[in-house]
């Protein structure tokens, strides 16, 4: 009987997690670089749409395209919510997950249930046609202008900061928690062999729809953080750009893990903002380089770091 | 809103339609035949706008020369996208999905880096307009939309008729069959990635006039091929031709009494129904 190490069983060292998340608390108070913070917020936001994304199409392998249209959601739901109701940060943000979910709800009821070629056309459509409207129906969602002025939690970036990484360390921690337990297994049973999932007693629908819902949770919630820090929403975050950023962070980390999503997350992140000379051939060189990882190389490079620990 | 109205929303609808479906008919094809989404299908079509813009208004080309070395060049182009990517990937539905997504952006951003956002235009090359009892078309369009159904007729008959129309409807019925059976499947899947993209290349050179050329142009039309195959079933040539004629009818309807913008987010609401009352779509076969 095998028995595994702490190493294989949690699939990453716990010390190399207790060191970055140190290191992660420690640099607000040794550097003045805002820009870094800055970097950094970014790249925990995407760290938590990228595992979000991660579980449902990795995990679960229903291959959601559409990420981008929850993000967005929770963004301009916030946007909406903080003006009308004049509601206190942290609740318009729940709320933005929340509304988020509920589409979700309403999308994976017609098409999770079905074949999965459909869930993808069905999430990619829902994606650009939110992004169409955002960008023409100037009236309500001002256009390719977006929406302005909306208030943040805190004016000082050390609170933004330390309240992203708070965000980033409880969504991790949730994903991880479903991941680990009975849930992960069912879900990953559901991927392998759905038929088989479904005469072993599960119902693999009910399954289905609740990953996607968590997923979406996620990334609506994130959104509206992210809507909070800028200050405005537009239409951007709706569009196919975030969602191919998610693609990349995951595959070039590491699909159907948790912590590949992360590493991916940080690498992109940290190589998009401070080479931004680059700025113009960013989606070229991305694209080119996610295609030839995803044809020759799908492992993603937590596989290679922690051979060990995964398949 | 007089009959005639009516009758010329219709009529407009169904030629819009006959010009959707040479590129959804592409697509049902790839579905059927290979099971693989290919999300690259509308840069295919961009592709090809791109190369009968530089064929007709660089070179100054006989229009229908230009429409075959488009084609040719899509077709080609698709044949080297199967061999290495799609042939690789298309057992985990994650990798051929952010594959031919990447393929898409990648195609996007070469064009928009080497020749600009600009918004080019085509000429038509078959002017003026033909009117039937107050009915007008532009004659670019007639042409355009009949030389669709001709072509796919054809098609259709050779799928049918012919013999590597007869193993291609038994790769699609089962491979594995298919493959006991003698029938080099790899060939098969190549070839029909390389029509079904050729297809898109066709509608390219017709249709690349009618329209403005820019490099993100090929997202919409993929998207409505999405919402045509749901709409007809995915694999049945039959229903896609079908039901491209109806998306036309209700597209150019919405556009009538709502602006084109909500066009757009009709064929989403298109989607959602026929996903909600009969997900197999007109004449589709299994979706399970």
């Amino acid at each position: 009987m095998n028995v595994l190490t702490i190493k294989e069983k949690w699939g990453m060292s716990p010390l190399i997690l207790l060191c970055s998340l140190l290191l992660l608390i420690v640099v607000p108070f040794i550097t003045r670089d805002n820009f870094l913070l800055h970097v950094i917020i970014l790249a925990n936001v995407y760290v938590v749409l990228s595992a979000a994304w991660d579980i449902c199409s990795g995990y679960l392998g229903e291959v959601n395209l559409g990420h981008a249209a929850f993000f967005g959601l929770g963004a301009y739901t916030v946007a909406y919510f903080d003006q009308w109701f004049e509601l206190s940060p942290w609740i318009s943000t729940l709320i933005g997950g929340g509304v988020a979910c509920v589409f979700s709800l309403f999308i994976g009821f017609t098409s999770l249930t079905l074949k999965r070629d459909y869930f993808v056309i069905v999430t990619i459509a829902f994606a650009q046609i939110l992004w169409s409207i955002a960008s023409t129906w100037s009236s309500v969602t001002g256009g390719e202008e977006g929406i302005r002025h909306i208030s943040n939690f805190s004016s000082k970036v050390i609170f933004n900061y330390f309240f992203a990484l708070g965000l980033m360390v409880v969504c991790i921690a949730i994903l991880y928690a479903i991941v680990k337990s009975r849930l992960g297994r069912i879900l990953l049973a559901i991927h392998e062999d759905e038929y088989a999932s479904k005469a072993a007693g599960l119902n693999s629908s009910f399954y289905k729809i609740l990953t996607f819902g968590i997923s979406s949770f996620l990334a609506g919630l994130i959104g509206g953080f992210y809507a909070h820090y800028l200050g405005i929403v537009t239409p951007e975050s709706l569009s196919l750009g975030v969602t191919f950023n998610v693609m990349a962070m995951t595959f070039v980390g590491g699909s159907t893990t948790i912590f590949g999503p992360i590493i991916g997350a940080y690498i992109i992140t940290f190589l998009a903002q401070y080479l931004y000379f680059f700025m113009d051939y960013r989606l070229i060189t991305q694209s080119l380089a996610l295609l030839l990882i995803v044809v020759f190389f799908p492992g993603g490079l937590i596989r290679l770091i922690f051979k060990s620990a995964y398949r | 809103m007089e009959p005639l109205q009516i009758i010329e929303i219709f009529i407009s609808g169904i030629v819009v339609g006959g010009l959707y479906s040479f590129t959804a008919v592409g697509m049902t094809l790839i579905l059927g035949v290979m099971r693989v989404i290919n999300l690259a299908h509308g840069s295919f079509y961009m592709v090809g706008c791109f190369a009968t813009y530089f064929i007709l208004v660089q070179a100054k080309l006989n229009p229908i020369l230009g429409l075959f070395l488009t084609i040719l060049i899509v077709f080609i182009l698709a044949l080297f996208v199967e061999k290495l990517i799609v042939r690789n990937t298309k057992t985990d539905l994650m990798r051929v999905s952010v594959a031919t997504f990447s393929l898409a952006m990648l195609s996007e951003e070469a064009i928009r880096i080497k020749w600009g956002k600009v918004y080019r235009t085509i000429p038509t090359f078959i002017p003026g307009t033909t009117s039937y009892y107050g009915i007008t078309f532009d004659n670019q369009r007639l042409v355009a939309s009949i030389t669709a159904v001709l072509v796919i007729t054809g098609l259709v008959l050779y799928i049918k008729k012919g013999r590597f129309g007869r193993a291609i409807r038994m790769v699609q019925q089962d491979t594995e069959m298919a493959s006991l059976l003698g029938i080099n499947v790899d060939v098969v899947n190549i070839m029909v990635f390389g029509i079904g993209a050729a297809l898109a290349g066709a509608a390219a050179g017709l249709l690349a006039p009618l329209y403005m050329i820019y490099p993100s142009m090929g997202w919409p039309p993929l998207l409505k091929c999405f919402a045509i195959v749901i709409l007809g079933g995915m694999g049945s040539v039959g229903g896609t031709i079908f039901a491209s004629f109806i998306f036309g009818v209700v597209e150019v309807g919405t556009a009538f009494f709502y602006g084109s913008q909500w066009a757009y987010a009709a064929v989403f609401l298109i989607m959602i129904i026929i996903l909600l009352i009969r997900p197999k779509g007109i004449l589709g076969k299994d979706i399970f």
